[in-house]
Formats: C-alpha cells, structure tokens, sequence
C-alpha cells in the first residue's frame, strides 16, 4: 500500500527532490526487518505488513487537553494553524520548503540511511521549521495528535537554535487508534547556545510509535533532554546526537513504563566527534505483565575526541516473571585519553528494601509501590531544570496511580 | 504473662537449622541482652522475631501479649508494636526521609483507628526526636539512609523507633561500626525510650555496647541454643573469659 501511495504521489509541491530521493531509498530499502542489527530485538514485521495510508491532509483529530502557553499543533502529521498559538519572541516559524538552510539538516546520512525516516520523508505534508535567536524564557509546546487505525501519520520538524540562543522544547505525543506514528526531528543547537528538550509519548495502547531526533550539537553548546514514554503497542523513541565543537555538556535521561505486552525501545547514539565534552545518559526502565524493555546506547568517541567524558547507565525494573528486558549498551573508543563508561542492569524489587519498609509497618503492596516511584524519582531528583521534571512528571504519576489501581 | 514469649522456638533458612530451641520471655520495662559469638544465630532470631521472609519456624511460637504471630507478615507485626533496629541499615535511593517516615507513622495511626498526622505535627515531632539525637535537618531531607556516616545511619534507627513508639524493640548489634562518641549519643537515645511501655532486646557481640545500655537480663547464646541467663554481670565474666568457656560448658 504505501508503496502505491509513493508511486501516485503527484511530483509537485515543496521540498519535492528531498521527498522523491527519500522514496526511492526507502522503496529500495524496505521497512527494517528483525535481521538488521538495530532492530534485532523490536520486531516490525506485523506493523509493516499492514495496509497502512499516510496522511497528508488536516483530520479532525480529538484535540482536548492542549497544553497552555505556546504551542504548535500537529495533528497526524500535519500543522493545525488553527489550534496552534503564535511563537514566542525570539523563536520564528518557518517553511521549509522556503529556507533551505534548515531543510538541508533532513539530508544528514542519520537521517538519510533510516528506513522509517526516509519513509517520513517521502510522504511527509510540508514540515515546519522553528528558529530560535536569543534568550526565550517561554516554553514552546509540540502538540503532535494522532489517531486513525490504517493511518499513518509523519511529522517533519526542524528546530535550529542560532550561536547563544536559549530554549526550551517539549513534546507531547497523544491519540488513539491502531495507526503509525512517525515522527521526525532535526535539531542544531548553535555555539553557546543551551536547550532544555522534554518529551512525553502517552498514546493510546494500541498505537504504533517510531519516532527520529537527529541532533547536532556546536562548541560550548548545552543539552538536557528528559523524556518518558508509555504508549503504543510498541514504541521506539531513537535519537542520534553528534559533538561537533568542544566544550559541549549534554544530559540525556529517558524513562519507559510498560505493562500488558507492549514493547518500548529506547536507542541512542552519541557521536564524540571533538575533544573535551562531556555525555550523560540514563535510562531507567520499569516494565510489568508480559512487557518487553530494549535499550540499545552506543557512545563513538572519534580518534581526536581526546578528554571525552562519555557515561551512560541503564537500569531495568522488572515487577513480573515474565517481562523481557534487552541491553545493548556499546562503546566505541578510538581515542586514548578519555573518561567513559556505561552499564545496564535487569532486575528485580530489592528484598532488603522490601523488608526494611514493610519492617517499619507500611504494608507491602504499598511498600512496593514506594519503591518503584523511588527508582524514577531517583533519577528525575538528578535533573537540575524544574520545569523539565514538572513537564514529564504527570505522565510518570498517572502510570503509577495506573499500576496501583490495576493492584 | 510477658509481653513477648518465645518458646522453645527452631527455625532453619533452607535445609540449614540454625535456632534449635529458644526460650525467652520480656517483660514491658525490661531490656535484655543477648550475647554470642559469630554464627550463634543472633541476627536470625532478630529476623524470625520481626517475620523477615526466607526463614522457616519448624518448631515452637513467638507470643505478642499471649497472641501467636507467626502467621503474621513483617509489617503486621510491626504494627502490632515490633520494631527492628538493623544491624546495617540499607539505603533507599529515591525514597524520601520524610515521606517514609510519615508513611511509617500513618500505617501505624491507620491500624490503630487514627486519623493520619497532621502534616505540621509531623514535622514538629520529627524535628523535636531528630534534635534529641543528633540527627541533623539536613538529613531528614536525604533519601533514607543515602550518603549517611554508619553513626548517622544508627542513630536514624533510633530516631525511628522514636517515631513509632514499639512496645517490643530489637536493637541488632546496634554498637557496629561506631565510634565511642557515636555510641554514646546512641546509647542515650535509647536509654531515653526505656521505660514501662516498652521491652528491649538488645543484640550483641561484645560487652561494651552494655556498659552504655545497661541490660536487666543477659543471655549467652550460642548454636542456636541459649547456654546461659544471668545479670548483667554475666556480660562481665564474658568479656573476661571469652564465649568458649560457656561453650566448652555446654
């Protein structure tokens, strides 16, 4: 199906060439099969043999719930100028078919070499672009909505933070349906320049959810990102960042919640391109029922990326017998003088801690509970930006408040 | 009838038996000492009495005011009045002090039929019992038990006990790992909770941790057996002649 839709596809429009070369690469592609390394263990197979249908024009998608403030609406896949508020001061919204500056970021092998990003490409509506100059205190909002059960949707957004400007970006990503969400984010952040980047993925449990960060990262240059996903039959959040100027401090902490048999990947890739930055990465996990956890982190650090301080941790929690989770955590060093290290730990709720609580009284069911909020406050305790954690904690609650109430 | 009756109490973790008959009664207003060697089985008696899962009773009863609780799950028993001071307190990243603390003192007030503390009475009666033993504001703020010193980590066990009021308290070698100044606002922390509502047994290797609590009541247990009960004086003649020759007696 989606291959017919690419062949019918009228050649006209923004960003045609872009689009027509992501097709071909994608039809001569395919969708990712089980045999290629980085998706060994999530398995699309079922996903690509549905008659999926992109989207390219504005549904009326359920749109409740829209965050204060403002906010950009993408509802499956395409621009609701409608519900969406005017930008910031500081921040500009641009076409990307008209500022090809910011479309060219979509040409990186990241983006170009990856099948589902290549097919986000290919039947893409018109993107959005944002720039940002300055400091702008005001959060922006990323709406995305879909819904749908044989429709796909494909957002394209670039976000380009010139040298010294500041900002803060959250996403949300909501809707219901059995459909494909498949969203695609370049991001630059400029020398000096600092981004406080939030992300919550709560689709309804029957969604699909691939979703692409590729960034780039320039000298001196400041990135936190917390995110949390617990929706979608399966979910892989991907993100791909490179170091290109030294001096870079970038933090990265990413929780997924799973219950019943959904799967959340969570894979990343942190390229060390240059001397003297530094990379945090935490991955907390907590998974129930039948769930199946993947977490894939790779850390390059190049020959002359001399004094990187590249870590990286991930941990899983696992609350029943049967729940699955996968780790792959890799380095790859090629420079000598360099800090790095990473882990991944599966396991389950501490008898000691169980006992040390439940000793003091407080009953088990509750005691458990206790300790699985501790695991993730643990590492939300670690995030400096308040407005970060208050952006993602509503998501972690209401899994939480979900769980207790399922007993 | 005493206030906690042990009786003739075996129990084994897996196939290995390791308490092979105890007998003990405490009264409210007494504390007793029990001494022993390594692997006499002193921690498994605090872990069987406080309902630690993992150890099986094969053979006699643990009465609370006459009621077995044997069948009871470790925090039943703790809100029935039984309280553990951990030999090593574990640490608990992410849990909040004094949230644990009040949800602690709640499952307490809720079995009893109380409303839940009030949040102002909370911290007034946290700060109060923190400031009698040394327990500085600072780490009633920390996860419990995280970055604590071994004497901050003692005394946080103390000021627990403190908060929930027990009527029967074990102190598992409560004197490891401290210092004598450590000891002594240790000691007194909990001398200051001895009194008419509460038993105490306190579990120990050497002498000196009974120097600063002074037992009513010292047992010598060894091979899961308890060889010898005397006063406090018995404590004396252990540090002098060693376990062996209680042993070697037996």
């Amino acid at each position: 199906m989606l291959h017919d839709f690419l062949k019918t596809r009228a050649a006209t429009g923004p960003m045609t060439t872009r689009r027509e070369a992501a097709a071909t690469r994608f039809m001569n592609q395919g969708w990712p099969k089980p045999t290629d390394e980085a998706w060994r263990f999530t398995n699309i197979n079922k996903l690509s043999q549905r008659d999926l249908m992109p989207v390219t024009e504005l549904s009326a998608a359920e749109t409740a719930d829209l965050p204060e403030g403002a906010r950009l609406v993408i509802v499956n896949g395409v621009m609701d100028d409608a519900q969406s508020t005017t930008l910031p001061e500081g921040m500009t919204l641009v076409s990307l078919a008209a500022d090809d500056s910011l479309a060219a970021m979509l040409d990186d092998p990241r983006v170009t070499g990856h099948a589902i990003s290549n097919m986000t490409l290919a039947v893409m509506s018109s993107g959005f672009g944002i720039k940002v100059s300055g400091a702008v205190d005001t959060p922006l909002h990323l709406v995305f909505i879909n819904d749908g059960d044989d429709a796909s949707a494909h957002a394209v957004g670039v976000i380009s933070l010139e040298d010294g400007a500041s900002a803060t970006v959250f996403e949300h990503h909501s809707g219901s349906g059995q459909g494909l969400s498949a969203p695609l984010l370049a991001i630059h952040v400029g020398a000096g320049a600092s981004l406080n980047h939030g992300r919550v993925q709560v689709e309804d449990d029957a969604r699909h959810h691939l979703a692409q960060t590729v960034m780039n990262i320039d000298t001196e240059g400041r990135y936190q990102a917390l995110s949390v996903q617990s929706g979608g039959q399966l979910s892989r959040a991907e993100t791909h960042i490179a170091l290109v100027g030294e001096d870079i401090d970038m933090g990265m902490t990413t929780i997924y919640l799973a219950h019943d048999d959904q799967v959340m990947d969570v894979t990343s890739l942190v390229d060390h391109r240059v001397p003297n930055c530094t990379s945090r990465q935490i991955v907390r996990g907590v998974l129930d029922d039948k769930a199946k956890g993947v977490f894939q982190g790779k850390v390059i650090v190049a020959r002359d990326a001399q004094k990187t301080d590249g870590n990286q941790m991930s941990r899983a929690l696992l609350l029943s017998r049967k729940c699955e989770a996968d780790a792959k955590p890799e380095l790859e060093i090629y420079a000598d003088d360099v800090a790095c290290s990473h882990g991944a730990t599966v396991g389950e709720i501490d008898d000691n801690h169980l006992f040390y609580l439940t000793s003091r009284g407080i009953p088990k069911a509750e005691a458990r509970q206790m300790l699985i909020e501790a695991f993730l406050a643990d590492v939300l305790d670690e995030v400096e930006d308040e407005a970060l954690v208050g952006f993602v904690e509503g998501a972690v609650t209401t899994w939480l408040e979900g769980m207790k109430a399922k007993g | 009838m005493a206030h906690l009756e042990i009786k003739n109490l075996h129990a084994k973790i897996g196939d290995v038996e390791i308490l092979k008959g105890i007998n003990l009664s405490i009264d409210k207003g007494e504390v007793h000492a029990i001494m022993g060697p390594n692997g006499s089985g002193k921690s498994t008696l605090s872990y069987v009495l406080s309902g630690r899962d993992g150890y099986e009773v094969t053979e006699g009863d643990i009465l609370l005011d006459g009621e077995s609780i044997l069948e009871m799950e470790a925090d039943e028993r703790a809100r029935a009045g039984m309280f553990l001071a951990f030999q090593y307190p574990v640490e608990l990243p992410g849990v909040g002090g004094m949230s644990f603390l009040k949800g602690a003192v709640n499952a307490r007030r809720r079995e009893n039929g109380e409303d839940e503390i009030d949040n102002l009475e909370f911290v007034k009666m946290v700060r109060e019992k923190a400031k009698s033993l040394g327990v500085k504001d600072e780490m009633l703020k920390r996860a419990v038990n995280v970055g604590f010193s071994g004497g901050e980590k003692k005394r946080y066990e103390i000021l627990q006990m403190a908060m929930l009021e027990p009527s029967m308290a074990i102190l598992d070698e409560t004197d490891s790992g401290l210092d004598v100044d450590a000891l002594k606002v240790v000691s007194e922390g909990v001398n200051a909770l001895r009194g008419g509502n509460i038993g105490m047994l306190v579990i120990t290797h050497y002498q000196r941790l009974l120097d600063h609590i002074v037992p009513d009541h010292v047992h010598i247990l060894a091979g899961g057996k308890i060889l010898k009960s005397g006063d406090k004086n018995l404590a004396l003649e252990v540090e002098k002649t060693g376990y062996s020759s209680f042993i070697d007696a037996a």
